[in-house]
């Protein structure tokens, strides 16, 4: 199995790490996330819709307290993609010829 | 797509780190309502001291309050988070906490404290030098939040004449209730 291109740029690894590091069925709120990986608004945003894109994570806006709301989380395909990617990346450190 | 060594093991060093920051902002967020509670107890306690130092009563209660609220915040937070590859122990965490306060009276038994702002600043000290060393493990809100309240303990016992409890409550109480409001929002 090859790299996952869309999850090995900087950011969206960082975002699929954070995600995957978050106890299952949790979802974190955008402001969080921000903080978290240390993004811009724009940045974080163009990066979550290509990954929603994919199918890694999903997308959830509301309304509290007549405030939008928006909160990611990953999904069950998104943590099978970053846990192959992982993987690859480990296998290609360890020293194997990771196959195609 | 291809990628060299040098890149997959730069890939590995940034999912660790965001795995780390995770954690860490985890263990501030289960740090702080502690925090919150006792500098709340802590600024009440003491205000009740200032303006009726006979009313010996203000820091049992205060106690009392304190260790009920955190009984409660602690069945309520999610699991004690663990380091990556680590066990939780929440009960751990709750026998840490006793240990301190067994080595605190325990202190009071061994050495004469001869009056209440002796005390106070003791309490101010072991707690400000215990948040200093939870922050060298877990990040540099809380070292920060120590240093502020052992600093903070250090010029109200030496520089702060009457309105020692009163200041003790607001500013080394407060600190803690900042910090702690602090900390919730990584």
């Amino acid at each position: 199995m090859g790299p996952d291109e869309i999850i090995h740029q900087s950011l969206r690894l960082r975002i699929m790490a954070t995600l995957n590091a978050t106890p299952k069925a949790e979802r974190v709120e955008f402001p969080r996330l921000k903080a978290l990986l240390k993004a811009t608004d724009g940045n974080l945003g163009a990066h979550l819709t290509t990954l929603e894109g994919a199918g890694y994570v999903a997308i959830e806006k509301d309304f509290v307290d007549k405030k939008p709301r928006t909160r990611v989380s990953i999904t069950a395909a998104g943590r099978r993609a970053f846990d192959a990617h992982v993987g690859y990346l480990r296998e290609l450190i360890d020293g194997g010829e990771p196959q195609a | 797509m291809s990628i060299t060594k040098d890149e997959a093991s730069q890939a590995l060093g940034e999912i660790e780190t965001a795995r780390g920051r995770v954690w860490q902002a985890k263990a501030y967020g289960a740090t702080a309502p502690f925090l919150i509670i006792w500098g709340l107890v802590w600024m009440g306690a003491d205000a009740a001291n200032q303006f009726e130092p006979r009313w010996a009563l203000a820091w049992p209660i205060g106690i009392l309050v304190g260790t009920v609220a955190s009984l409660v915040a602690g069945f309520n937070l999610p699991r004690a988070p663990a380091r990556p590859g680590e066990r939780g122990g929440s009960w751990r965490n709750f026998a840490v906490w006793m240990v301190v306060m067994a080595f605190i009276v325990s202190l009071f038994l061994v050495i004469p404290i001869t009056s209440a702002r002796e005390e106070h600043s003791i309490f101010g000290l072991v707690f400000g030098f215990i948040y200093v060393g939870m922050g060298l493990w877990i990040g540099w809100r809380l070292l920060a939040l120590g240093v502020a309240l052992a600093a903070l303990t250090l010029i109200g016992f030496y520089w702060v004449d009457a309105w020692y409890s009163l200041y003790m409550g607001v500013v080394s109480g407060g600190a803690l209730v900042l910090g702690g409001l602090w900390l919730r929002k990584l």
